[in-house]
């Protein structure tokens, strides 16, 4: 069979021991610098980046690859030991990953975003060999209207999940659309909201966001109990996830993979938008949604594999068609222009090496990464143990430098002070974080697609309901929205 | 007669009913555009009116004439709290003033110490060492491992060795 | 204790001497230290594939290390504001210099510099055109023919762009006028998003940077129909030029390297001669050809006079063009 005599051709190339040893420089960098709060995939591929020039093309391509698995993973870490995501994806994680953590389970929700994120990838990694090619002309055709579409469903759905405090949760989503509103518009380039100061001509950066309202608040947070109660439960109940924790996960992670990949694939895909399109899934499917946000293992496992697979799929257009997602994607369409490699649909064809290596290789990075995390679990617990007195300093150390990593800038530093305060504030009147950051991602997302939209036809509000995918996606949403209602009227049927 | 049943969420509501406030006054100093063509200051609008209502809702709702809410716990959970809260901002404000001025590795130093030694106090000489030595493992991996380029302030006349490029 | 501690402050002297005296042995002049070069943008953009491997050429040439900090923001104008007002001692370069975001954006809103007052040129290495490029089976093949179709069918044409205000942008703005037509633009987020807006066949044409999207020309996906740079080159074949086709529109994203200006004569020199050197080294042309940047040396004086002349062709075209300020 034509694929499988290719994944042979790809299996050989990924395991020259050249190439091996490049996957696990890839992966493992990619993990420590994941690690750091802040620095992400696209930090840390551009850090490496250089280092590529001098290798040739097919361990570069290796090594980047392992790098943004790495820091995806690398990210997770710090999100579920102390709350900081490492990277934008990672905030969802910080939900119920953190508590785990808190409550002793640090071990077991590290290892199910470990095996979760390796589960996804290798989905991702199958689908990629079997389906590149037509899933990336699919990609092509999702525009501004079927994106518009997409992420009102993301909204709809969201919404009605039923978090504890509609009201309030709501409240934050407007308040990070709000602030996601700072920044060029996305038509014309006039500078909103900046305030006159320059550094806010380009908006908030979701970095200093995210780290501020996760990390910086938590520390704020737990500076004052330090005394009273210890932050963690000292007494680890379990290293690795337990039989009971396989079983409420495996659903989420197969479904978590499944969402993550479809997201991935779409122009500009946002492993974000999956991650929090995944929690609010699992949420929604789960026979006790009042458990999310308390400790949850399935509101770790369906995110994480979400994410996972998203990056995957963020490679079909790159590999398959020479088109590139998002801003790690066109990072790696470089380092391939660099070394003469012209992406395209004719990769395939005049350097299926390439292809194939790189695939492979990533399934092999995947192994990599659940062989190098699952033994450093031990290790990440036990860091737990410090006493936080010692700990906090150094995470609030990191936070701050980290940001300063990213674009060299003392205002960032200054916004993770802010959202720090902020986030602090916030969550002692009782106020979720996490769909700040939703908000903040989507507000604009949907704001340019539908003025996209709307410049292609000219004003006419036909263009959502003409073309086939975006009248399906309202479809499903209209769907949604009736079942939500119907819901509540059973219960207010119900209830006295 | 109406009680202030929920004091934090009232208080909430009125502050980020404040901010709905500002983004609308915002984009109405922007070109609004129409339904079917809409301009810089058409979402930001609706993203305001959306946080007014919602925050009017919210103010309002703490106002109900139920019971007083549970006794929940003080905002402040100790005596001392906001004066560790107002050191680490603090601290932390004043890092990054001075962070280009002095220098990374002087500036961390320090505020590793400060915080060590005032919320949860750590034995002097314990403070002072592992400062040293997270900024050292700092300076390693971000300015040596990372060729991140942070700034080296008052210690700019010390050049490293070439060995370290 | 004592003599353990005695032991560890021997090591540490150690350490640190050699860590100082290490770096202290640099034969005089210029350059002692490293040197500082600023690029005003995210790190991985197109441009960095050029002055990456120049650098490291460079850094053999100078007999010190040329880094590259990126400063983005602003697209290209904070980063490029923080070199105008560095220190004029030659360790502070600027990156990208004669890019869009010198000689267009100060037309339009102010900025933190003054593009011919506040820089001293180096040296010009490349540019690159903007290009008008259509779907392979679209029924224009040649730029008469799509500008045909434009005068019988004005404002259904819409094409896409990597932002207003970009030299991409004017390029197709600066058609529409020349050649009396009508099109409607839709701004996306980068050339990435704009070809993709085209691949999908959401928009009938795009104007995007001709290196971004030649690789799908390669793939005969796309058809370039006309280009921006004042003459053609070989890179970009079969594409005739809008001067070929009696357009007076010649625009090009240039990577030149410039410093603060004051900055001494004796420095400028150094560096250029260093830069100008790397430039011959056929690595490095290769390189930049890979890429699909077309090679473009200019020395100091040229590069001076090219910059004066291009930001003043770009205040006439945007006052022409009637575009308001922004901000």
């Amino acid at each position: 069979m034509d694929i499988l005599s290719n994944v042979v051709n790809g299996l050989l190339v990924s395991l020259e021991p050249s190439n091996l040893f490049f996957c696990f420089i890839g992966c493992l960098f990619g993990t420590l610098i994941g690690v750091l709060p802040g620095l992400g995939p696209l930090a840390a591929i551009a850090f490496l980046l250089p280092i590529t020039y001098y290798i040739p093309v097919i361990p570069a391509m290796i090594m980047l690859a392992g790098i943004y698995y790495g820091a995806m993973y690398g990210g997770s870490t710090t999100s579920i030991l102390v709350n900081i995501p490492g990277e934008a994806a990672s905030c969802v994680t910080c939900i119920d990953g953190y508590q785990m953590a808190r409550q002793g389970r640090a071990g077991a929700a590290l290892g199910i975003a470990a095996i979760g994120s390796f589960a996804a990838g290798t989905f991702g990694v199958f689908v990629l060999m079997v389906l590149a090619p037509p899933l990336a002309r699919f990609s092509l055709r999702f525009g501004p209207p079927e994106y518009a579409a997409l992420l009102l469903l993301a909204l709809v759905i969201i919404a009605t999940i039923g978090s504890r405090d509609r009201v309030k949760a709501f409240l934050m989503l407007a308040s990070g659309a709000a602030l996601g509103m700072i920044g060029p518009d996305p038509v014309s380039g006039n500078a909103r909201f900046s305030l006159g100061v320059r550094e806010l001509y380009d908006g908030v950066g979701i970095a200093p966001l995210a780290i501020g309202l996760f990390g910086v608040s938590e520390v704020l947070l737990n500076a004052e109990i330090i005394l009273k109660q210890e932050v963690m439960k000292t007494s680890f109940k379990d290293m690795l996830p337990t039989l009971r924790d396989y079983r409420a996960s495996w659903a989420a992670i197969v479904r978590g993979s499944g969402l993550g990949f479809f997201i991935g694939i779409l122009p500009g895909g946002n492993p974000i938008v999956a991650s929090f399109l995944s929690y609010g899934l699992e949420k929604k499917l789960s026979s006790h949604p009042e458990r999310f946000g308390q400790g949850a293992i399935e509101g770790v496992a369906g995110p994480e594999s979400a994410n996972n697979s998203a990056t995957s799929g963020a490679f079909i257009p790159l590999l398959s068609m020479g088109v590139p997602n998002n801003a790690v994607m066109a990072l790696m369409l470089g380092a391939m222009m660099i070394h003469g490699v012209v992406p395209g649909p004719q990769l395939i064809d005049k350097t299926p090496q390439l292809f194939w290596g790189v695939i492979v290789s990533m399934y092999i990075g995947n192994i990599m990464l659940l062989a190098l995390n699952l033994p450093l679990i031990g290790l990440w617990v036990q860091l737990l143990r410090v006493p936080y007195r010692l700990l906090f300093p150094v995470i609030l150390m990191f936070c701050l430098v980290g940001v300063y990593a990213i674009n060299y800038s003392i205002f960032e530093m200054f916004l993770v002070v802010l959202f720090g305060t902020a986030g602090y504030l916030l969550r002692k009147v009782d106020f979720d974080m996490a769909p700040i950051i939703m908000g903040l991602i989507i507000g604009p997302m949907i704001e340019t697609a539908i003025r996209q939209s709307l410049m292609l036809s000219r004003g006419s509000f036909t263009i959502f309901v003409s073309r086939p995918i975006a009248l399906i996606l309202l479809a499903v949403t209209i769907l949604v929205l009736a079942n939500a209602f119907l819901k509540i009227r059973r219960l207010n049927v119900t209830s006295p | 007669m109406i009680r202030l049943t929920n004091i934090r969420d009232f208080w909430s509501g009125i502050v980020l009913g404040l901010l709905g406030l500002v983004e609308c006054i915002g984009a109405f100093q922007m070109p609004f555009g129409s339904l079917d063509q809409p301009d810089d200051g058409f979402m930001p609008l609706w993203v305001g009116a959306v946080m007014l209502v919602l925050s009017a809702l919210l103010t309002l709702r703490s106002l109900g004439q139920g019971p007083v809410s549970v006794t929940e716990p003080p905002f402040w959970l100790e005596s001392k709290s906001p004066i560790r809260i107002a050191c680490i901002l603090g601290a932390m404000s004043v890092y990054l003033i001075v962070f280009e001025g002095i220098g990374f590795a002087l500036a961390t130093f320090v505020l590793l110490v400060f915080l060590l030694r005032t919320i949860d106090p750590v034995p002097w000489r314990f403070s002072l060492l592992m400062g040293l030595s997270v900024t050292a493992f700092c300076v390693l991996l971000f300015q040596v491992w990372l060729q991140v380029q942070l700034p080296m302030g008052w210690l700019s006349g010390w050049r490293m060795g070439p060995w370290i490029f | 204790m004592n003599k353990k501690c005695r032991k560890l402050i021997g090591v540490l002297f150690v350490v640190v001497a050699h860590l100082t005296i290490g770096g202290s042995i640099a034969w005089g002049g210029y350059p002692d230290k490293p040197v500082n070069a600023i690029m005003p943008f995210a790190p991985g953009g197109a441009p960095e594939m050029v002055f990456r491997p120049l650098l490291e050429v460079v850094r053999k040439k100078l007999g010190q290390p040329v880094v590259i900090i990126n400063k983005p923001g602003g697209g290209g104008v904070a980063g490029s504001g923080e070199v105008a007002r560095a220190k004029s001692d030659g360790y502070t370069l600027l990156l990208n210099f004669g890019g869009g975001e010198h000689l267009v954006e100060p037309h339009m809103a102010d900025a933190p510099f003054n593009t011919l007052k506040d820089f001293s040129p180096v040296v010009m290495i490349s540019y690159f055109p903007s290009g008008l490029f259509v779907r392979v089976n679209a029924p224009w093949k040649t730029l008469e023919a799509f500008i045909d179709h434009a005068k019988k069918n004005p404002g259904t044409l819409r094409y896409s762009h990597p932002g207003r205000g970009t030299i991409n942008h004017l390029a197709a703005l600066a058609l529409e006028k020349k050649a009396g037509i009508k099109m409607s633009d839709i701004p996306t987020a980068g050339g990435a998003a704009a070809m993709n807006m085209l691949l999908g066949d959401h928009v009938e044409a795009a104007q995007i940077g001709a290196p971004v999207a030649w690789p799908q020309v390669e793939a005969k996906q796309i058809r370039c129909l006309v280009q921006s740079l004042p003459k053609s080159s070989e890179l970009y074949p079969g594409t005739p030029t809008y001067m070929e086709r009696g357009f007076d529109i010649r625009m090009a994203v240039n990577q030149g390297v410039a410093a603060p200006r004051n900055t001494p004569r004796e420095v400028i020199q150094i560096l250029h001669d260093a830069f100008a050197e790397a430039f011959r080294e056929k690595s490095l042309q290769d390189v930049i050809r890979t890429v699909r940047f077309v090679p473009n040396y200019m020395n100091t004086e040229e590069t001076a006079k090219y910059i004066n002349e291009m930001y003043a062709y770009y205040g006439k075209l945007i006052q022409d063009l009637g575009i308001p300020k922004k901000k």
